[in-house]
């Protein structure tokens, strides 16, 4: 069998969502930031298949682009979680409930 | 290199809307299948107290119950993860510096400038004292 | 393209001047005051410096990059948010107690990511771009981190943009993939000699999901109450307009260049009128009970998201024009609400609600004036800016057949008109419970005068202004 583009872009679909289901079903910050992260890599396979599709290398480019900015979005995240940490003493969503109407 | 590309037919009819559509069916199956089924077997079950306790022989526990990491930990990688990543940049530069070094000494001050920036980032971190293991993190 | 002329673009200038002034706050150790007075003089600098390029056209960099009329005129928009922004903080300098110098600085960056997001003409620099801003205002919001709320706004602004920004990148890998090209002319190109496919569509709408987090458009507003109330006064009014506006400017960019084609608008018109229609219903319904002043601003905020995007649902250069005259009238009265507010904070920083303007009137005539314009600015009262923006907004969209939206936009805005005119009827005819006077610096009252002053002076004269607009766009 022949791994086509469909292959690819059928297991970049299938990261997405369980990095989306993942963000809806999962309690604990960290695990939430962990399935941004598969998304956002999703997006990345999406890109490199189709920049080797397409033969064109722009695609990669932008990969390497959100690779930065997912390492930067993480930093800050983990930055965030530590000094909510040392608030609240807890990393669950549920505990988060300061700002509603 | 033709690992899923076959360079011999053109590129239109290579990309077709099934692809796309498959990697939908498949997405929407896995979602709604991780959903469905959290919602059908994941049991609410009675919660009590005395169930959530690590240790059911009777005594309470003291203090809290997950070993913790120092915050220190976090710090540096946090810290690390920027600087790994940058390097990324330096790999695509690096396989392109012949030629573009025909092309002239640009290429050189780009990724001076890159560093610089980089060098900023860091003297800004030893500044604020940040890499200093013994500092309270 | 001159490295002269790179040099003095804003995002290149901001840049290095934030860098300069992050490495000597660490070094030298100056105090916090004197960085705040050179970011202010490094916005009046770049401002100078644009001054002679004004008239550059081009676009640089393999179609990258492009430097037109209209950049220019959102590069300026967005130094002036970010030397108001600044301005604020200021102000309110007693709100923030640690890195003070860092909390003056990182603006600089985040405007100079907004300037970029003024020209841009690449997905990839779209997406560079858009984050610069996005990931710094994480840290911007989350900046009092001794606040339980302000870490809770940053969280949650944190997990909803970075969702928000793998919609981008996917939508732009859909884009990427069919059409061979991340380059806005190459996109449109491609759409004008070829049938636009569902997957084309599809990574249009996941663009479309990226870019309304950063409108704060109905599906996707979930966040924008929690985290203007969380965050720290000058930041919320930062992210009310500036954080907006560039999600406006890219929006324009790439609903006129990549997927302006008749193909496309068939697609992506029936959902921007969809989401106005929600966000001005939403928004000014949602905005009524609510009590805290900032909370009441941030619902009002995704109203006037709706009425935007109504302009950009007239696909028109009228619309567009519309789109930038209503952001210069939004500024300056978010900017003199915030001023505002602020002024009331430093007595009570646990958050301002409607109640605590009551008398404010008899406290200080400069400031409930100034609240009152903003106020009546806002809910688009006749002779003020604010009236004006609506009235082209909804002239553009009337004028290309949107005539239900152009309806349900009106009542919304009479809806709306009960939450504004509270505040006012609390400033000027309610009891305050103390009548303690406040004091201004002299600066303060000149900029409240300013804005007020502008915001009546560029109503009545608003037509030449939508005028030159207008020549800008064509």
């Amino acid at each position: 069998m022949q791994i086509g583009l469909t292959h690819y872009l059928t297991a970049s679909g299938i990261l997405f969502a369980i990095g989306l289901a993942g963000i809806i079903l999962r309690r604990d910050m960290i695990i939430i930031y962990m399935c941004l992260e598969i998304m956002l890599n999703a997006a990345n396979l999406a890109l490199v298949a189709f920049s080797r599709y397409n033969s064109n290398l722009s695609g990669q480019v932008l990969v390497f682009f959100v690779i930065t900015v997912a390492a930067a979005e993480v930093a800050v995240g983990l930055a965030l979680i530590v000094a909510l940490f040392r608030v609240k003493h807890s990393t669950k969503a549920e505990d988060i409930t300061l700002l509603k109407f | 290199m033709s690992l899923f590309l076959s360079q011999s037919q053109p590129l239109s009819e290579q990309i077709n809307t099934l692809a796309f559509v498959f990697q939908f069916l498949a997405a929407i199956l896995v979602a709604a299948g991780m959903l469905g089924v959290a919602a059908l077997i994941g049991q609410k079950g009675r919660k009590t107290k005395e169930k959530d306790i690590p240790y059911e022989c009777g005594k309470d526990p003291i203090g809290p119950q997950n070993p913790r990491f120092s915050v220190k930990f976090y710090m540096v990688a946090m810290l690390f993860i920027l600087f790994d990543i940058e390097t990324i940049f330096f790999f695509a530069w690096a396989i392109s510096y012949q030629d573009l070094l025909s092309q002239g000494i640009g290429a050189l001050f780009v990724i001076l400038f890159f560093l610089f920036l980089l060098g900023v980032g860091f003297v800004y971190e030893i500044q604020k004292k940040s890499l200093d293991w013994t500092q309270r993190g | 393209m001159n490295a002269l002329f790179v040099l003095c673009s804003p995002e290149c200038f901001l840049t290095l001047s934030a860098l300069f002034l992050l490495l000597w706050q660490a070094i030298a150790k100056p105090n916090y005051k004197s960085v705040g007075i050179l970011v202010l003089a490094s916005y009046l600098i770049s401002g100078v410096l644009l001054l002679p390029f004004v008239d550059n056209q081009g676009i640089y960099w393999n179609g990258l990059y492009v430097w037109d009329k209209m950049a220019v005129l959102w590069k300026v928009f967005f130094l002036i948010t970010g030397f108001l922004v600044t301005y604020l903080s200021l102000e309110s300098n007693s709100l923030i107690t640690k890195g003070r110098a860092e909390f003056y600085t990182l603006p600089l960056l985040t405007t100079a990511g907004m300037a970029l997001l003024a020209s841009v003409r690449d997905f990839i620099l779209l997406f560079v771009g858009l984050e610069i801003v996005t990931v710094s205002f994480y840290i911007l919001v989350a900046f009092q981190k001794e606040f339980p709320s302000a870490l809770e706004a940053g969280v949650k602004y944190l997990v909803i943009g970075a969702l928000a920004s793998s919609f981008l990148v996917m939508g732009i890998a859909f884009v990427f993939g069919i059409t061979g090209s991340t380059q806005f002319d190459e996109v449109a190109r491609f759409a004008q000699n070829n049938p636009v496919s569902t997957p084309l569509v599809l990574g249009l709408i996941f663009v479309l999901v990226g870019l309304g987090f950063k409108a704060s458009a109905v599906p996707f507003h979930v966040w924008t109450p929690d985290v203007y109330q969380g965050a720290s006064t000058p930041i919320t009014s930062y992210l009310a307009v500036g954080s907006k506006a560039a999600g406006f400017v890219v929006l324009l960019r790439v609903l006129n260049l990549p997927f302006y084609d008749q193909s496309f608008q068939k697609h992506w018109i029936p959902l921007i009128v969809l989401m106005a229609l929600l966000s001005v219903i939403l928004g000014n319904l949602a905005a009524i009970p609510q009590r805290n002043i900032k909370r009441m601003l941030g619902y009002s905020s995704i109203s006037h998201g709706g009425f935007l995007l109504m302009g950009l649902s007239a696909h028109n250069t009228i619309g567009c024009a519309a789109v930038i005259y209503y952001f210069f009238a939004y500024l300056v009265a978010i900017f003199a609400a915030f001023l505002v507010v602020i002024l009331l904070e430093k007595n009570q920083p646990s958050g301002i609600s409607i109640k605590d303007f009551n008398g404010l009137y008899q406290k200080n005539g400069l400031l409930a004036w100034s609240m009152a314009f903003a106020m009546i600015s806002l809910a688009g009262l006749p002779p003020l800016m604010g009236f004006f923006g609506k009235l082209m907004v909804f002239l553009a969209a009337w004028e290309s057949g949107q005539h239900l939206l152009v309806i349900v936009g009106a009542l919304c805005a009479a809806a709306g008109l009960y939450y504004y005119i509270g505040v006012v009827r609390a400033m000027f005819w309610a009891e305050p419970e103390t009548v303690q006077r406040i004091v201004l610096s002299p600066a303060t009252k000149v900029l409240l005068w300013i804005l007020s002053i502008g915001s009546i002076l560029l109503g009545f004269y608003a037509e030449p202004v939508i005028k030159l607009v207008g020549a800008v766009l064509s």
